[in-house]
């Protein structure tokens, strides 16, 4: 009960203060995008564009959200209630999960072809990971320009192998141990192996979830929110 | 001007601190090593693989707007960045009503980037364009870029009222640059519709080298900037 209303006020949270009317815009614009290009790129470009923002929406948006409840003293009421770790946590990642699987699917069915499961499962593995990693970072900053500059590495780490397989300068089977990789090969509904490539992210995510939480606890612990 | 640079001073101190400055500053020569090395690789790949004679060579010049739209962007984008911070914080308030003012407020936040951003978006380009364009050109559409990325500031921070909400807008601001695409892929009369993004305006200058454009682009700029300038004013107090 504790988590649906946590995951409810995370949501209303987003629509608020809109995320989701941006998104709905951005769909639009991808839309008349993958419109406009030729129908050979047009595949591709869907599987880059869902995976460099639905999928990754997590790592722009976690450090505004995680900031902007520590200046209005949110956490300090969340660090008292009686509320989980793990439930906080889950709240912040699944809602920005569903924005980005619905943007997916909505782009997938109007340009890509091929297992929507597939492609559903890449973006919500991708999405959780991308945005455990935000709230790691969100919960260490105080910053919104500290945060912008401590996803840089994370970007480049998770998002350029993916891009280099995807334009076939990577091509051995063993980066399907990168999460990246794994991601994006579930993205653009690759079904050969894609049960390694969903447990390739999920043991990437097991570590980091850990990391995340000691983390949130220590932020929690300290309060005193962002910089006045 | 004095006062507007004792303002200044604290921003710098800010950027410099969490290395956000290095970032402006190392982003621009990123993306024109990419643009000035990778683009024609990959057209030398391209036409290779599909036996064309120039696939992306006609359209180089979009590489060169972007990267003189994209280096004065980032530099504000700091800017803008400190300012949600400081309207977060209320201190944006208490600024407005110090000598400074309204006006000197933003010009310490935004004007000091931009005109720095200028000066750098000249020599990245001169090192970086693909398109050989020639310098005249150069400067206005280091100008234009200037502009572009003051609306997009003003932008974000007119109508933000907190970080999140300015994190929406700055992805958002990505419309702005919708002129130049527009400009190279869009034909007939529908792509007038364009004209009201400055962007559109600085595309057709560098496609027809008519510097009339210049004009339209530097218009549709001061007419966007009247009208967010007004509203960030009665935002602020």
């Amino acid at each position: 009960m504790r988590l649906k209303h946590l995951i409810c006020e995370e949501f209303r949270l987003l629509f608020k203060y809109g995320i989701i009317f941006l998104y709905v815009m951005i769909t639009a614009i991808y839309l008349g995008l993958l419109a406009a290009i030729p129908d050979t790129a047009r595949e591709l470009t869907t599987v880059i564009l869902v995976f460099t923002d639905p999928a990754a929406m997590g790592l722009f948006f976690m450090g505004a959200v995680v900031l902007f409840e520590k200046s209005q003293r949110i956490d300090s009421s969340l660090a008292v209630a009686p509320i989980k770790i793990s439930e906080y946590m889950i709240a912040k990642v699944l809602p920005i999960m569903v924005i980005g699987m619905a943007v997916s699917v909505v782009l997938y069915l109007f340009a890509g072809s091929g297992n929507v499961f597939l492609v559903l499962l890449g973006v919500a593995l991708a999405s959780m990971l991308l945005s455990l990693c935000g709230l790691l970072i969100g919960s260490r900053i105080q910053t919104l320009n500290s945060f912008m500059i401590a996803t840089i590495p994370f970007e480049i780490v998770i998002c350029v192998p993916p891009l280099l397989y995807l334009a076939g300068i990577l091509q051995s089977s063993i980066w399907i141990l990168h999460p990246g990789v794994a991601a994006i090969r579930l993205i653009r509904a690759d079904a050969s192996q894609w049960y390694l490539s969903a447990l390739s992210i999920v043991l990437w995510m097991i570590p980091i979830y850990y990391v995340c939480k000691k983390s949130v606890i220590k932020s929690f612990h300290k309060m005193g929110g962002a910089k006045i | 001007m004095k006062k507007i640079f004792r303002a200044f001073v604290p921003f710098i101190a800010e950027v410099t601190h969490d290395f956000m400055l290095t970032a402006c500053m190392l982003g621009p020569i990123l993306t024109g090593m990419a643009f000035r090395f990778m683009v024609p690789f990959a057209e030398a790949f391209l036409c290779e693989y599909f036996d064309a004679v120039q696939i992306l060579a006609p359209y180089y010049i979009i590489f060169d707007l972007l990267l003189a739209i994209m280096t004065p962007i980032l530099f504000c984008f700091a800017g803008v960045l400190v300012i949600l911070e400081e309207l977060d914080c209320d201190v944006a308030k208490y600024y407005a009503v110090t000598p400074i003012g309204r006006s000197g407020y933003l010009l310490s936040r935004i004007g000091m980037p931009t005109v720095a951003s200028l000066l750098y978006n000249i020599v990245l380009l001169c090192i970086f364009s693909i398109s050989g364009i020639d310098f005249f050109m150069l400067i206005l559409l280091s100008i234009s870029g200037g502009l572009i990325a003051v609306i997009t500031s003003l932008l974000v921070v007119s109508f933000a009222k907190n970080k999140m909400e300015g994190m929406a807008l700055v992805k958002l601001c990505g419309i702005l640059m919708i002129g130049v695409p527009a400009a190279c892929f869009v034909s007939g009369p529908m792509r007038y519709l364009f004209g009201i993004l400055p962007s559109f305006w600085m595309a057709e200058l560098c496609l027809t080298k008519n510097y009339w454009y210049f004009l339209l682009s530097v218009i549709t700029s001061c007419l966007m900037l009247g009208g967010l300038y007004g509203k960030f004013k009665k935002k602020l107090l």
